[in-house]
């Protein structure tokens, strides 16, 4: 059963491999992301990380844990607030913030750090059956 | 006069963005191509969260248009007052 206040992590690290397979997928070569000379002129430390790559294992904590694998996805925000690095570990935390009884809709709230640095912030929102709501612990 | 109406046209507005038609009582998601399954139950999940109402599944099925909606929740916001 989900309530508001559930949470769930998930431990990561982009690595030059999902860097390489996130490139030929998307077709994205932007500099920022494949030249470190580009990217320390830009002032960062070097190449960051691709978003998308984020995204991917926002998805993972969303198919595989909260809600988990009978939710589907609705609707997604992120905001990229600093960057992250290849190599660096980084954590996404999500928290359910409303369940919804009548629609079987769930929406959440996720930070993704590394360290003591929020990398970005986000909203999420999925849809499950709705006998998988605990609709005895709601978020006024 | 209700503020429901205004604060429910303002949540059409944003989540049905590509709707420019008048919002009124009478209005029905056939009118509204964005309006379909998954925009309904967005819709009533961000009037629940407006309004700090909350429906059934049973009620949100009943809406026979927004003027049906706009009645439930002030019924629900009279019955909290």
């Amino acid at each position: 059963m989900i309530r508001a206040g559930d949470c769930a992590t998930h431990d990561f690290v982009v690595d030059q491999e999902a860097m390489r397979w996130f490139q030929a997928m998307s077709k994205d070569v932007s500099r920022i992301h494949c030249d470190p000379e580009f990217a320390r002129e830009r002032g960062f430390k070097d190449v960051i990380a691709y978003g998308g790559i984020m995204l991917a294992h926002l998805s993972h904590v969303l198919g595989m844990k909260l809600p988990g694998p009978s939710g589907t996805s609705t609707k997604w925000t992120i905001a990229y607030r600093e960057p992250l690095y290849v190599g660096e570990p980084a954590r996404i935390t999500l928290e359910v913030t409303y369940a919804s009884e009548a629609t079987g809709i769930i929406e959440g709230k996720f930070r993704i750090t590394s360290g003591d640095r929020v990398i970005a912030t986000g909203t999420t929102q999925s849809k499950v059956p709705l006998d998988e709501i605990d609709a005895g612990a709601q978020v006024a | 006069m209700s503020d429901t109406l205004p604060k429910v046209t303002s949540l059409i507005r944003d989540l049905f963005d590509e709707y420019e038609g008048p919002v009124t009582r009478d209005l029905t998601a056939m009118k509204v191509s964005q309006w379909d399954s998954l925009g309904h139950v967005q819709l009533m999940v961000l009037v629940e969260q407006a309004f700090g109402v909350r429906f059934s599944a049973d009620q949100i099925g009943k809406f026979r248009n927004l003027g049906d909606l706009i009645d439930a929740i002030d019924t629900k916001r009279a019955g909290r007052a």
